[in-house]
C-alpha cells in the first residue's frame, strides 16, 4: 500500500541532493525564513527543494495538492489535525510493544499481564482503524481533484469499506473489554510428537450448546459431536503459559495491522510540513501582491518566465514595486552569459534564476506571472567565496578551480550549472582564456550553464550556438547584447 | 520375527592401536566413527565386498539413495531415543505412531539396498523373506490403524471458566486466523506464525482420553501386539552408511583438487605398490602435494628412508600409512594405481612428547618398539618407523636401529623406516632418499638412493640465523 503526498510512486525516481551551501549562497535561507517562519515546516520545505527531482510526473503531483491546498486552507489545516493523531497513536503503540518485549525478556509474562497487553494493543488497533476511517470521512467532504489526496482518500475509503475492516474492528472490540476470568475457549493441536503445536483462542460459538451462557458473549449452539470432560487440572502453571503464549499471540497480530498502518500514514505528517510552509509561502507573497503562478513543465524547451521576482529583494523591500521583474528566456542547450556593469543587478539575476529552477522542481509555485520549466537532473552552484586573506587572490583561484573540477567530475548530461563571476580573481584575460573551454566542456556534455561574468572579452570566444549573450542595463533590466 | 543381520563382518584380529591414527594425523581428517572402523582392518573377501559398495556409489543416484537411506534410519533413531515413558499417555500415543512411521521408512529403503552390492545381500534377503513381508505388512495396517484413532485426538477446544471442560473439535477456527483472514483482505501483512511445541499437560491427556474412551482402549491394543519387535534393529546399519558417505566425500574433496583415487587390487601374497601415492592429510594445506610411487614386495619389503630436513620423509611415511589403513578396511585409496596385499596388521613408531618420568627417551623408545614387536608376533605386518632411536647418542643409538633391522626382517615383516643415520648407506638393505636438487631445493620426491647422503640441514640453519658465522656475528654485534 503506498500513500505519500510528495511521491506519486512507491519507489521514486532518484534525487539529487544539491550542496549544503546552496541554500545560502541562494540566500533562500533568509528570503524563506522570512517567508516561513515555522522553522519546522521551513526545515521539511528546505530538505524537499534541495532534493532535486526531475521526473515531470511528480512534481506536476506536488504542484496539484498544492493548488488544492491553496484553493481550500481548511482541508490543509484539517489534514493535518487528522495526521497528527495519526503520530500519537504510534507513540502509544510503539510503549506497548516495547512492554512486551520487556516481558518476554525477562519472562515474567503472566496471564494478567498478557492479558493487559492484548487489551492495550486490541484498543490500539481499534482507535487506528477508526482513524482511517475518519480520514476517509475528512477527504470527503471536499471536491478533490489532486491525484495524490484522490488517492489518499479512495485508499482509506476502500479500507473502511471492507468487510474485514469491520470484522476486525469487532474482534478489537471484544479484546479490548475482556477479562482473563471470562469463561474462554482454546483450540489446541497436537504435533506428530505428541507435544502441543498450537493453543489458540477461539470464539464461544464454537463451543457446544451444554457450555453456559457469559454475559456479553452470544452462544450459537452447535449439536455436539459427543459430550465434554471435564479435566482436572494438577498444574496450573502448564495452562497459565498456554493462555498467556495464546494472549500474545493475538496480541502480535493486532499489533502488526497497527504498525504497518502507521508506517505508512505517520511519513505523512512530515509531508505535510512541506505543504504548510509552502503554503505560508504563497500567503506571505501574496500578501505583497505578487503573482504567483505554477510552471508549466515542459523538457527539452527553453525555461521561460515573465515578470519573474527576486525572492530576497522582496523580502528587503515592503513595496513590491521597487524590485525589478525580469522577463528571461534560458536556452534549452548551451550556456547564457549575462555581462553587466558592477551593481547592474547581474548576481539577483542569477540568483532568480536558480530559485526559479529549485523552487518549481520542487512543486512549488513561482513568483511571477507565467512560466515555463525545463527540469534540471542536478543543479550546481559557483558563487565567490570570501576568504580569509582578501589579497590571496591565488589562493582563491585555486578553490573555484578545484570546485569547477569537482563540477566537471560529478555533473552529467540535464545538469545546470550557474556561475557568478568565475575567475575574477584572475586577469581578465587569463580568467577568459582558462573559462572558455571549460564552458564549452560542459555544453558538449549536455550541461546547461548560466554564467554572469565582468570577463567582456568572453563573448568573441563562444560561438552563438555555444552561448546566448545578455547584457544587464542600468536599470537592472536585462537584454539581449 | 527374524533379525535384522548386521552389514559390516568383524574382523578377526585385534584392532589397531589408536595412536597410529593420530601419528598418521588422522584424526582432524575423519570423524570419529569413520576411525574406529579403519582400526579394524578385514580380510579379503570384506575387502572386496565393501570396495564393490564403493564402486557402485561413482554412480550419483546410488549415492543419493544412499544418503536418504541413512537419513531414514537417523530419522528412526531419534524416533527411538524421544520415546519417553515419563511423558503424558497421549504424548507417549503419537511418539509410538511417529516410531512405527519411522521404522517402516527405514526398512523400505534397507529393501531396495540389494542392488549395491553384496554387502547388502543379507539384508536385501532378509526383507524379501516371506515372514518379514508379513511382519511388515501388518505394521502397516496398524500405523494405519493407530494414524486414524488419534486423528480426533489431536484436536480439541478447551472452554476455561471457573472450571475446565474439554470438548473435541471439528471445525472451530482460532481467532488468529480470523484475524489473519481480515488483515490479508485489507491488504496487509499479518505476522508470521509462530511455531514453539510445548510438552502437553497430563491432565489435558487424560481428559482426552477418557474423551475417546474406546480409540483409547484401541490403541493401547495395537501397541501391545508390537513388543516384540527390536525398532531400533535397522539403526544398526547407521555407522556403516555413514563411513561409506564420508569415505565418498572424501574422494569427492580430493577429485575436485585433482587428486585421483583408486580401488587396489588385492595381491595374493605380501606386497605394497603403488603408483602416485598422495598424503591426503595434506588435502586442506594450500599447497600442491607431491605424489610418490611405493614398491614393497618380498623380495624388497624393507627399506630405509634418508634425505633432506623438510624434504617430505614424513610426509611419505604417512602416505603409505594413511592408504593403507584405507585399503584395509575396504576403501578407495589416493593413487594412481595400486596392488596391495590385506596386511593383517599395520602399526607406526613415531617420536613421543618428552614427558618421561621414570625412564628417558631411549628406554621408552625400545620398550614400545618391542610391545609392537609383540602385537605382530604370527603375523607379516607392515610396520612404519619415524627417526627411531634419533635422540640417542649416534653409536648406541645405531646399533639399535641395526639390530631392530635384523629382527624386523628375520619376522618377514614390511618396513620403512626414516631414519637421519646417514650410515645406513653402508648396509645391504635398500634406501630410499628425499630428493633435492643441485641449488638445495627439496624436489619431495623420494627415490631409490645412490650417492652421498646429506641432511642439508646447514641451508635450513642458515636461513634463520642460527649458522656459525651468523651466530658468530650476533655475538660480535652484542660485544661491541
Amino acid at each position: 500500500m503506498h500513500i505519500s503526498l510528495l511521491h506519486p510512486v512507491e519507489k521514486p525516481s532518484p534525487a539529487t541532493p544539491v550542496k549544503p551551501d546552496l541554500l545560502y549562497h541562494l540566500s533562500l535561507d533568509r528570503s524563506l525564513a522570512r517567508l516561513c517562519p515555522d522553522e519546522a515546516s521551513r526545515k521539511v520545505l528546505f530538505a524537499v527543494i534541495t532534493q532535486i527531482t526531475a521526473d515531470p510526473a511528480e512534481i506536476n503531483y506536488r504542484q496539484q495538492i498544492l493548488a488544492e491546498f491553496l484553493r481550500t486552507p481548511a482541508l490543509a489545516e484539517a489534514l493535518s489535525a487528522c495526521i497528527a493523531h495519526f503520530s500519537a497513536l504510534q507513540t502509544a503503540q510503539k510503549d506497548a510493544e516495547r512492554e512486551a518485549r520487556g516481558i518476554g525478556a525477562s519472562r515474567t509474562a503472566t496471564v494478567t499481564s498478557a492479558k493487559n497487553l492484548l487489551q492495550t494493543q486490541a484498543i490500539c488497533c481499534q482507535r487506528t482503524l477508526l482513524s482511517v476511517t475518519n480520514l476517509a470521512d475528512l477527504l470527503d467532504q471536499y471536491p478533490l481533484a489532486a491525484e495524490g489526496l484522490v488517492n489518499l482518500r479512495d485508499i482509506c475509503r476502500a479500507m473502511a469499506e471492507n468487510p474485514a475492516h469491520s470484522r476486525l474492528l469487532h474482534l478489537c472490540r471484544k479484546y479490548s473489554e475482556f477479562s482473563e476470568r471470562d469463561l474462554l475457549a482454546y483450540r489446541f493441536t497436537l504435533a506428530p510428537d505428541g507435544r502441543m503445536a498450537e493453543y489458540s483462542l477461539t470464539d464461544l460459538r464454537h463451543l457446544p450448546a451444554e457450555t453456559q451462557k457469559k454475559k456479553g458473549f452470544p452462544l450459537r449452539t452447535k449439536t455436539p459431536t459427543r459430550p465434554g470432560v471435564p479435566v482436572e487440572i494438577q498444574d496450573r502453571e502448564d495452562y497459565d503459559s498456554l493462555i498467556a503464549s495464546a494472549f500474545a499471540a493475538l496480541a502480535a497480530h493486532f499489533s502488526s495491522v497497527t504498525r504497518e498502518l502507521l508506517q505508512t500514514l505517520v511519513p505523512l505528517t512530515h509531508e505535510l510540513r512541506f505543504y504548510t510552509a509552502a503554503l505560508t509561502y504563497a500567503a506571505a507573497l501574496r500578501e505583497k501582491g505578487v503573482p504567483l503562478c505554477f510552471p508549466e513543465i515542459t523538457p527539452q524547451t527553453p525555461t521561460t518566465a515573465e515578470g519573474l521576482y527576486d525572492l530576497l529583494l522582496l523580502t528587503e523591500f515592503s513595496n513590491r514595486d521597487r524590485v525589478i521583474p525580469h522577463t528571461v528566456s534560458l536556452p534549452a542547450e548551451g550556456g547564457l552569459l549575462v555581462l553587466g556593469e558592477n551593481g547592474s543587478g547581474k548576481t539577483v539575476f542569477l540568483r532568480s534564476l536558480a530559485t526559479l529552477q529549485l523552487l518549481a522542481q520542487a512543486g512549488l509555485p513561482l513568483p511571477c506571472t507565467r512560466a515555463n520549466l525545463n527540469p534540471c537532473t542536478a543543479l550546481a552552484l559557483q558563487f565567490s567565496h570570501r576568504e580569509e586573506r582578501e589579497d590571496n587572490a591565488a589562493g582563491r583561484f585555486e578553490q573555484e578551480v578545484r570546485e569547477l573540477a569537482d563540477m566537471v567530475e560529478g555533473l552529467e548530461e540535464g545538469a545546470m550549472v550557474f556561475l557568478n563571476e568565475t575567475f575574477q580573481s584572475t586577469a581578465y584575460t587569463e580568467g577568459a582564456e582558462g573559462l572558455c573551454p571549460i564552458l564549452r566542456h560542459f555544453g558538449a556534455c549536455g550541461i546547461r550553464w548560466i554564467l554572469v561574468s565582468h570577463l567582456t572579452g568572453l563573448p568573441a570566444m563562444l560561438s552563438s550556438k555555444e552561448a546566448a549573450v545578455y547584457r544587464m542595463g542600468a536599470d537592472y533590466r536585462i537584454s539581449p547584447a | 520375527m527374524m533379525t535384522l543381520p548386521p552389514l559390516l563382518t568383524p574382523t578377526p584380529h585385534p584392532p589397531l592401536p589408536r595412536r597410529l591414527l593420530s601419528d598418521l594425523r588422522m584424526e582432524g581428517l575423519l570423524s570419529e566413527n569413520a576411525l574406529s572402523l579403519l582400526c579394524r582392518p578385514c580380510g579379503e573377501g570384506e575387502i572386496r565386498r565393501r570396495q564393490q559398495i564403493f564402486a557402485r556409489m561413482e554412480e550419483p543416484s546410488v549415492c543419493c539413495a544412499m544418503t536418504e537411506c541413512l537419513a531414514a534410519l537417523e530419522t528412526l533413531e531419534s524416533a527411538c531415543l524421544r520415546l519417553n515413558t515419563s511423558a503424558p499417555a497421549l504424548t507417549q500415543y503419537c511418539l509410538h505412531a511417529g516410531r512405527m512411521a519411522a521404522y517402516l521408512q527405514a526398512c523400505d529403503h534397507l529393501s531396495r539396498t540389494g542392488a549395491w552390492g553384496e554387502l547388502f545381500a543379507e539384508t536385501s534377503a532378509y526383507f524379501a523373506h516371506p515372514e518379514t513381508e508379513q511382519a511388515l505388512s501388518t505394521l502397516r495396517e496398524d500405523l494405519r490403524r493407530l494414524e486414524a484413532l488419534l486423528l480426533p485426538l489431536r484436536r480439541g477446544l478447551l472452554a476455561v471458566g471457573d472450571r475446565y471442560r474439554l470438548y473435541p473439535d471439528r471445525e472451530a477456527i482460532s481467532e488468529e486466523e480470523d484475524l489473519a483472514a481480515c488483515i490479508t483482505a485489507l491488504g496487509l501483512t499479518p505476522p508470521a506464525v509462530r511455531s514453539a511445541a510445548v510438552p502437553l499437560p497430563p491432565s489435558l491427556s487424560n481428559a482426552i482420553l477418557s474423551l475417546y474412551p474406546t480409540e483409547a482402549a484401541e490403541i493401547e491394543e495395537i501397541l501391545a501386539q508390537q513388543t516384540g519387535i527390536d525398532f531400533l534393529a535397522p539403526a544398526g546399519h547407521i555407522p556403516a552408511l555413514k563411513f561409506f558417505l564420508e569415505i565418498h566425500a572424501l574422494t569427492a574433496r580430493a577429485e575436485a583438487k585433482g587428486i585421483p583415487h583408486t580401488l587396489p587390487a588385492i595381491a595374493p601374497t605380501p606386497e605394497y605398490c603403488a603408483e602416485a601415492l598422495i598424503d591426503i592429510s595434506l588435502l586442506t594445506a594450500d599447497r600442491s602435494i607431491i605424489p610418490n610411487d611405493a614398491r614393497f614386495t618380498e623380495k624388497d619389503p624393507f627399506f630405509f628412508l634418508i634425505g633432506a630436513n623438510g624434504g617430505g620423509k614424513t610426509t611419505y611415511l604417512r602416505a603409505l600409512g594413511i592408504n593403507l589403513l584405507l585399503f584395509g578396511a575396504g576403501c578407495p585409496i589416493f593413487a594412481r594405481s595400486a596392488r596391495i596385499y590385506p596386511f593383517p596388521r599395520v602399526d607406526a613408531h613415531f617420536p613421543a612428547d618428552e614427558r618421561f618420568t621414570h625412564t628417558g627417551r631411549l628406554e621408552d623408545e625400545v620398550r614400545r618398539v618391542d610391545a609392537m614387536l609383540a602385537e605382530c608376533s604370527g603375523m607379516t605386518a607392515f610396520l612404519l618407523f619415524n627417526e627411531t632411536f634419533s635422540g640417542a647418542d649416534g653409536e648406541i643409538g645405531f646399533a639399535h636401529l641395526e639390530r631392530l633391522a635384523a629382527d624386523l626382517t628375520a619376522a618377514g615383516h614390511f618396513c620403512l623406516f626414516v631414519t637421519h643415520f646417514h650410515r645406513v648407506t653402508d648396509s645391504a638393505y635398500p634406501i630410499l632418499t628425499a630428493g633435492v636438487t643441485e641449488g638445495e631445493h627439496r624436489t619431495f620426491r623420494i627415490v631409490r638412493f645412490r650417492g652421498s647422503a646429506t641432511s642439508h640441514a646447514n641451508h635450513i640453519l642458515r636461513r634463520h640465523g642460527l649458522d656459525a658465522d651468523s651466530l658468530e656475528k650476533r655475538r660480535t654485534n652484542r660485544a661491541h
